[in-house]
C-alpha cells in the first residue's frame, strides 16, 4: 500500500470517528437546546395566560393557533406545573407527532382550572437524519478533497522522492551513471538525495579500489611467475639430473603454469567486471563460433565425438569481440573436456541463443555450475573459472546464461 | 644473432639473458627506458625483445624510434599486460610479435627464430636437421629427398622441435605453442602424445631417424642422442 494512501486512510478514519463522535455530541446538545427553547415558549404561554387572568379575572379562550393537545378544564386540586411529552396523531401528516406539554393549574374565582398547553417537538428522527445527512455530505466532500489532494501531492510533492527512488533502482555499482541531485524545496528529500549520492559514490569508489587492487595484484604476480617458470625451464636442461629431480622440477613448472593461468583468469574476471571491454560494434557470433570449432576440430576428432552443429549465419550480438571469443571458447572447451570419448556434442547458434550441449552423467550439484572454483572432479586440470567467466561476461553484457540437464545432455544456453 | 633484451625485472632479465646466451646469441640488456633508448639508437641488432612497462617510459616508444631509424631488427614485445590495446598498438607500430608473460623460454626461442626467418628475406628459408629439411616458405618437409605429408599441427610441432634442438621441452609449452593460451585442458596432453607419435612415424617411414626423445618426468627432447 502506498505511503500516501496509508496516511490518507488513517486521516480519513480519524476524521470519520471525530465526525461520528461530534455528531452524537451535537445531536444531544442540539436536542437540549431545542428542549429548552420549547420549555421557554411554553413558559411564555403560561405567563401570558396568567397575565390574562390577572387582568380579566376570567377563563381565557384557547389561543388562535392552538392545537389538538391544548385544553382548559376545571379540576379539583391545584397542580404543580410540570412538563410532559406525548404523541399525537396528526391527520395532515398521517403519523404520530411528538408534543411537549406544560400542565399547570390556575385559580380563577376560587375554582381550579387545569391548563394544558403544548408545542410540537422537533422530531429526533428528523434531527438525527439532518445531522447525519449534513455530516455525511461534509465527510464525502472531505473524502473527495483527500483523493484530489493525494493525486496532486503524489504528482508534485512526492515527485523528487519517486525520482530518487527510480534512480536508485537503476543504479549499478559497476555502471557509470551517478545519482543526479534533485531540485526540491523539501528538506527531507534533499537530505535523502544527498545522503544517497554520498553513499553510492563511496560504494563505487570502494568497489573501484578493490577491483583495481585485484587487477594490479594479478598483474604484478605475472612477473615473479615468469621468473619461476623460466628458471625451472632452464633447470630442466641440466644434463646430470636424474628422473626424480626432473620430476620435481617439472612439477614446479607445471604448478607455476597453473598458478599463472589461474591468475590470468582472475585478472580477466576483474577486467570484465571493471567493464574494460565495452561493446563498440556488434560481433559476428557465427564467425567466432565457426572459428573456435575449427580450432577445436582436431580435439573433437581425437576424442571421436559425435558433433552436430547448426550455426546460423550472420548472427551479430552486441558484445566485445574478445569477450565473444572467450565466451565461446570456454563453453566449447568445457563441453569437450567433460565429454567422454565417443560422446555427443551439440552446438546451436540462432538469433537469440547459443546452445552448447554435451553428453555426460548428471552433476551432483548443478546449481553451483557457474560458481567460481566449482569443480565436479578434483582431479581436473581446469582452473574452475571457465564457466564463472562465462557467467560474468553474460552479466556484464546483458545476456542470460543457463544450465539444464535433459536426456543425458548437459545443456548450456546463452540467451540474447 | 645479436639480441637486445629490454626488461626491468632483474631476475627475469638475468634468466632470459643466460638462456639466449646458451642458445648461442650475443645478448645485451637494458633495464630502463633511457638505457634502452641509448642502446637501440647506437647499435644494430637482429632482434629486440621489449617490455612495455618500463621505468622512465613506454616500450612502445622504443619501437617507434627503431622503426623511425629504419632498423632491420625484428621486434618482439614481452609484456605482463595481456592488454589488447597494447598488442594492437605494438603490432601497428611495426612489432613482429607479441608474447605475454609468463612465457616458456622454448616459446620465446621459437618466436625469435621465426621472426628472424621473416626478417632475412635474402637468407635461406630452409631449416635443416640431419636428413630433415623444412622449407618455411612452402611449409613443406622433406626427409632426404622425399616429401613428407604432415598435418598443420604436425608441421608446427616439428618446427617447434627444430627451433629448440637439444632442449627439454615440457608438454605444457608444446600445448601452448600448438593451441595458444586459451587451451587449458588435460586432454591436450594425450593429444600431443598422439601427434608426436604420428610425426615420429611419418618421418621414420621415409627413412628418417628417431629424433624425438621422451625425457621421463619432464617432456620431450629433439636431437641426436
Amino acid at each position: 500500500m502506498r505511503l500516501l494512501f496509508k496516511t490518507s486512510f488513517v486521516y480519513f478514519i480519524t476524521t470519520a470517528l471525530v465526525f461520528i463522535g461530534g455528531g452524537i455530541i451535537f445531536y444531544y446538545n442540539l436536542q437540549g437546546i431545542l428542549d429548552e427553547e420549547v420549555n421557554e415558549k411554553l413558559n411564555v404561554q403560561k405567563d401570558r395566560i396568567e397575565k390574562y387572568i390577572s387582568e380579566h379575572d376570567s377563563v381565557p379562550a384557547l389561543p388562535y393557533d392552538h392545537n389538538a393537545v391544548d385544553e382548559i378544564r376545571p379540576c379539583v386540586k391545584p397542580v404543580n406545573g410540570y412538563f410532559a411529552d406525548t404523541v399525537f396523531y396528526s391527520k395532515e401528516e398521517e403519523e404520530d407527532l411528538p408534543y411537549r406539554m406544560f400542565i399547570f393549574s390556575e385559580n380563577i374565582h376560587g375554582s381550579n382550572y387545569l391548563f394544558r398547553v403544548s408545542k410540537p417537538l422537533f422530531e429526533s428522527d428528523d434531527l438525527s437524519e439532518t445531522i447525519l445527512g449534513s455530516f455525511g455530505i461534509v465527510a464525502l466532500i472531505l473524502l473527495v478533497v483527500f483523493l484530489v489532494l493525494n493525486y496532486f501531492i503524489s504528482g508534485k510533492l512526492w515527485k523528487p522522492f519517486f525520482r530518487t527512488m527510480q534512480e536508485l533502482k537503476e543504479f549499478k555499482l559497476e555502471g557509470k551513471r551517478t545519482i543526479e541531485p534533485v531540485k526540491t524545496s523539501t528538506k527531507e528529500f534533499r537530505q535523502l538525495n544527498e545522503a544517497l549520492i554520498a553513499m553510492t559514490e563511496k560504494a563505487r569508489n570502494d568497489f573501484r579500489n578493490m577491483k583495481s587492487f585485484t587487477e594490479n595484484a594479478s598483474h604484478e604476480l605475472q612477473t615473479p611467475l615468469s621468473v619461476i617458470l623460466a628458471e625451472t625451464e632452464q633447470m630442466l636442461q641440466t644434463p646430470s639430473l636424474n628422473e626424480e629431480q626432473l620430476n620435481s622440477i617439472q612439477s614446479i613448472n607445471q604448478t607455476t603454469r597453473k598458478l599463472s593461468r589461474l591468475n590470468q583468469s582472475l585478472l580477466l574476471l576483474a577486467k570484465i567486471s571493471n567493464r574494460q571491454f565495452e561493446a563498440g560494434e556488434k560481433t559476428d557470433m557465427s564467425a567466432v563460433v565457426n572459428k573456435k570449432l575449427d580450432a577445436l576440430q582436431e580435439l573433437i576428432t581425437f576424442k571421436e565425438l559425435d558433433r552436430r552443429s547448426e550455426i546460423a549465419a550472420e548472427i551479430k550480438w552486441p558484445l566485445h569481440h574478445v569477450l565473444a571469443e572467450v565466451l565461446v571458447n570456454n563453453l566449447l572447451s568445457n563441453a569437450i573436456r567433460h565429454t567422454e570419448t565417443k560422446g555427443q556434442l551439440r552446438i546451436t547458434l540462432a538469433n537469440d541463443k547459443l546452445v552448447v550441449a554435451n553428453s555426460g552423467d548428471p552433476l551432483s550439484e548443478p546449481e553451483k555450475i557457474f560458481e567460481r572454483f566449482y569443480k565436479e572432479s578434483s582431479s581436473s586440470e581446469s582452473t574452475g573459472l571457465g564457466l564463472a567467466i562465462v557467467k560474468q561476461i553474460c552479466e556484464t553484457c546483458g545476456l542470460k546464461a543457463g544450465y539444464s540437464y535433459e536426456a543425458g545432455m548437459h545443456t548450456f544456453a546463452i540467451l540474447h | 644473432m645479436k639480441i637486445l633484451l629490454i626488461e626491468d625485472e632483474p631476475e627475469l632479465r638475468k634468466t632470459v639473458k643466460q638462456f639466449l646466451h646458451n642458445e648461442g646469441h650475443v645478448v645485451e640488456s637494458a633495464s630502463d627506458f633511457r638505457k634502452a633508448e641509448d642502446k637501440a639508437g647506437s647499435h644494430d641488432y637482429d632482434c629486440v625483445l621489449v617490455d612495455i612497462t618500463l621505468p622512465g617510459g613506454n616500450g612502445l616508444e622504443i619501437i617507434r624510434q627503431l622503426k623511425k631509424n629504419r632498423s632491420k631488427a625484428g621486434v618482439i614485445i614481452i609484456s605482463a599486460k595481456n592488454s589488447l590495446d597494447d598488442k594492437v598498438a605494438g603490432l601497428e607500430l611495426g612489432a613482429d610479435d607479441y608474447l605475454t608473460k609468463p612465457f616458456h623460454l622454448s616459446e620465446l626461442n621459437a618466436r625469435i627464430k621465426s621472426v628472424n626467418r621473416r626478417m632475412n628475406f635474402e637468407g635461406s628459408n630452409e631449416i635443416i636437421f640431419a636428413e630433415i629439411t623444412v622449407n618455411t616458405d612452402a611449409q613443406s618437409v622433406k626427409v632426404k629427398t622425399k616429401n613428407v605429408d604432415l598435418t598443420k599441427k604436425e608441421y608446427d610441432l616439428l618446427l617447434f622441435f627444430m627451433s629448440n634442438r637439444n632442449r627439454v621441452i615440457t608438454k605444457e609449452s608444446i600445448a601452448e605453442h600448438l593451441w595458444g593460451d586459451d587451451m587449458d585442458m588435460a586432454d591436450s596432453y594425450d593429444f600431443i602424445y598422439s601427434h608426436i607419435k604420428n610425426l615420429r612415424k611419418k618421418i621414420m617411414a621415409e627413412g628418417g631417424g628417431d629424433y624425438i626423445h621422451t625425457v621421463y618426468g619432464a617432456g620431450y627432447k629433439f636431437g641426436e642422442e
